[in-house]
């Protein structure tokens, strides 16, 4: 039986070898595109587009436009129109107007009080919420900051009111570095694509080609094609995870690794093998290759989406939020961050690593069941 | 009669093989209406319901007061209550908390004795943008809190500018007002793609095409009719799009209709186009396919604009944002739905989607002229 599988493993890899085009693309995705990935996306407010709109022109809107600046604030338009105003948030040129009327100074310096106007642009409603919150924070603190200087305020004084102040601090990724999040979500969908892809569509090629015909009349039963399919394909797919960590990941976004490498890996190998197998259950269905990809990414669409990587599962409506526990990746994705990000050991996962293990030998199955009916 | 019969005879042959295939055309038209259905129903950035946890070493009713303040915001969802910090820990650890809370046990003494009391909070940093949320709301909460804590008849002694702020073309800030019609730019981009990516390769790796290379058909009516029915698919996609977007997640429409048909029309000649491109430079339908996947699917959601504006983006992601079509029809969609704006504003984009739709189509025809030569 090890003869057999051995020689249908050799098999397995020359095919995948001679697809130099093929393994490019497995390299690009695993390097290349997680460092773009890692660096491309921010959902944070950071260089947001800003114009200043001064009406007032007096020593005091000057102070508080400058007040507004990098790293959250990029300011390159001092305009004086309302036609410019409308002409660049119509063409998406900036995102932000800080409007500081007339009589803003002489209001503040007679009543002790003045408005300004804080116009986004909402068609990003996300960012344009965290814009209006900075904005709210700098004019507090400039008010506060002015009434100093005047006098106005005496600090001791104003402490008599009670007062509570937040001491946060933010664990595991003190600087909120938006690129260790997104570098390993990308890492795992790039994970669950390949070992998805790689196995179904090497299945449905023989298929097509009507080789599997040929397999089937030498003495290799159905399981042993199975399963040198998984493993020739998880097989890749680890290795190429490897390169991307080592070679992207930890050296060039720093990523601390703070828990045990060996029991991450060890999810890995279970996710991917829990991935290859339904890729199998897929090219059992399916008869040719365009309809295989198809399928891959209408289920990988869910798979994706149900993990909670990009959508807080506490957010989702309570029937989506036990759906997710279907979601390989769900578990997956806890188990990698927590391990690498927290350190956390098996005593905290073990529930997550139970459920991986029970979805994937329930795909297993599923797909050694299939193949048996299919091909015997 | 506009094409010559070799073209349509590509075109009904690749029609024929579609809609024999009943797996394949249902999965054509019900993929990407499932992720519409599906993105644009759950795709909420906004993070709410954060689980959390507290110490309360201090039990008083102001920390009481503190502690529902939390708990009746729509924010946070509380999970337990702790006299000990291990479990505190462990929850952050394990991440079915995301946040801990803890007051001290002089905290309402602190509060009256004319010091600023503090309380501590232990966030998740595993997901920056939630942990940035954490933060904001946090901050909202305690500065409620003590505007609601001051002592009758206080005023404050220094000055107070007010913010107020204005979204244009989304007052009410919600978030499906962007998702949706981003998600018809996105959808169109990949998946047009997708389905021209296998239209030459296939014929490759089954011989086919050498029947095409000694037949007298001209190398641009071979992938012009290889083009048309992909390009039809996609279009009709759209119209299941736009439908959706109006009657089932009633998005605002306040541009011209036909200007948005018209832009979408060429967009899709641009999508289809870049598929049927990597069908010519690849040998094997897998690499053709998983290339454009590759290259479209996720550069759709990250570089286009789709949760970050262009202009906020770093130097390098900028570029990529240039260089690929769905930035620019990103602008033209979200304009035409949220904005009111159209040919006007944006026949710069236009003109560089022709752009597009000639070079890609005139790099495939070049490949394939050496192969036929």
């Amino acid at each position: 039986m090890l003869a057999r599988l051995g020689a249908l493993l050799r098999k397995e890899y020359l095919q995948f070898f001679r697809d130099k085009s093929l393994i490019y693309i497995v390299l690009y995705v695993f390097t290349i595109e997680i460092y773009l990935a890692g660096t491309g996306f921010n959902i944070e407010v950071r260089n947001y587009p800003t114009a200043i709109y001064d009406m007032d022109r007096t020593q005091w809107s000057l102070q508080l436009a400058e007040k507004f600046r990098l790293p959250y604030f990029r300011v390159d338009h001092l305009i004086s129109t309302d036609a410019e105003m409308v002409d660049l948030l119509n063409r998406g040129v900036v995102s932000l107007v800080l409007v500081i009327p007339h009589g803003f100074a002489r209001s503040l310096a007679q009543k002790n009080q003045a408005a300004i106007q804080a116009v986004t642009d909402g068609t990003l409603s996300n960012t344009s919420l965290l814009a209006l919150g900075y904005t709210d924070q700098i004019a507090a603190d400039f008010a506060q900051e002015l009434g100093q200087r005047l006098g106005t305020v005496n600090p001791k004084k104003e402490n008599l009111q009670p007062q509570v102040v937040l001491k946060p601090r933010v664990l595991y990724n003190p600087n909120m570095k938006g690129e260790w999040f997104a570098s390993l979500i990308e890492l795992f969908s790039v994970i669950t694509l390949v070992s998805l892809l790689l196995p179904a569509a090497a299945m449905v090629r023989e298929k097509e080609y009507g080789t599997i015909e040929q397999l089937l009349v030498t003495p290799v039963r159905p399981v042993e094609i199975m399963s040198a399919k998984i493993i020739s394909m998880a097989s890749i797919v680890l290795t190429s995870s490897l390169f991307s960590l080592f070679l992207i990941i930890f050296p060039v976004f720093d990523l601390p690794w703070r828990g045990s490498l060996t029991l991450f890996f060890g999810a890995t190998a279970l996710y991917v093998f829990c991935a290859t197998g339904f890729g199998m259950f897929i090219a059992t269905i399916c008869r040719n290759l365009p309809q295989t990809i198809l399928l891959v990414i209408m289920i990988i669409a869910p798979i994706l989406f149900l993990s909670g990587s990009w959508t807080p599962i506490e957010a989702m409506p309570p029937v989506l939020a036990v759906i997710t526990y279907l979601s390989p990746l769900k578990h997956y994705l806890n188990i990698g961050y927590n391990i690498l990000l927290k350190g956390a050991g098996l005593r905290a996962l073990w529930p997550d690593f139970v459920n991986l293990s029970l979805i994937g030998f329930g795909l297993f199955a599923l797909c050694a069941l299939q193949f048996r009916r299919h091909f015997s | 009669m506009l094409f010559s019969r070799r073209l349509r005879a590509v075109a009904q042959k690749e029609i024929k093989e579609i809609v024999r295939d009943k797996l394949y055309l249902s999965l054509a038209f019900g993929v990407p209406l499932l992720l519409y259905l599906l993105f644009g129903f759950g795709l909420t950035l906004d993070a709410d319901n954060i689980p959390f946890a507290v110490i309360d070493q201090n039990r008083s009713p102001q920390s009481r007061a503190l502690v529902d303040r939390l708990v009746n915001s729509k924010y946070f969802t509380i999970k337990h209550s702790l006299d000990d910090y291990r479990p505190l820990q462990e929850g952050l650890l394990d991440g079915h908390i995301r946040l801990g809370l803890i007051i001290p046990p002089n905290f309402d003494r602190a509060l009256f004795s004319g010091q600023p009391s503090e309380i501590q909070a232990l966030i998740d940093g595993a997901f920056p943008d939630r942990a940035a949320a954490i933060l904001s709301y946090l901050d909202i909460i305690t500065r409620e809190f003590n505007h609601d804590l001051a002592l009758p008849g206080y005023r404050p002694a220094g000055p107070v500018i007010q913010v107020e702020g204005r979204a244009w073309f989304n007052p009410d800030l919600a978030s499906k007002n962007f998702i949706v019609p981003g998600l018809i730019a996105t959808n169109l981009f990949f998946y047009p793609a997708l389905l021209a990516s296998i239209a030459v390769v296939r014929e490759k790796e089954s011989g086919s095409i050498f029947n095409i290379y000694c037949s007298p058909i001209r190398p641009w009516e071979y992938l012009l009719g290889k083009l048309l029915p992909y390009w039809g698919i996609g279009f009709l996609n759209f119209f299941l799009l736009a439908l959706l977007a109006h009657y089932v997640y009633h998005i605002p429409f306040r541009g011209s209709f036909l200007f948005l048909t018209l832009a979408t029309l060429l967009y899709v000649g641009v999508t289809t186009s870049l598929g049927l491109l990597m069908s010519i430079l690849f040998k094997t339908q897998v690499a053709a396919m998983l290339i454009t996947t590759v290259i479209t699917l996720i550069p759709a959601f990250i570089y286009s604009g789709f949760f970050i504006s262009v202009p906020s983006m770093g130097s390098e992601a900028q570029v990529m944002a240039h260089l690929l079509p769905v930035t620019y029809y990103m602008e033209i969609v979200r304009g035409a739905y949220l904005k009111g704006l159209g040919v006007s504003q944006y026949w710069p984009n236009l003109l560089i989607l022709l752009g597009f739709f000639a070079a890609f189509f005139g790099l495939g025809l070049r490949r394939l002229k050496k192969r036929v030569g």
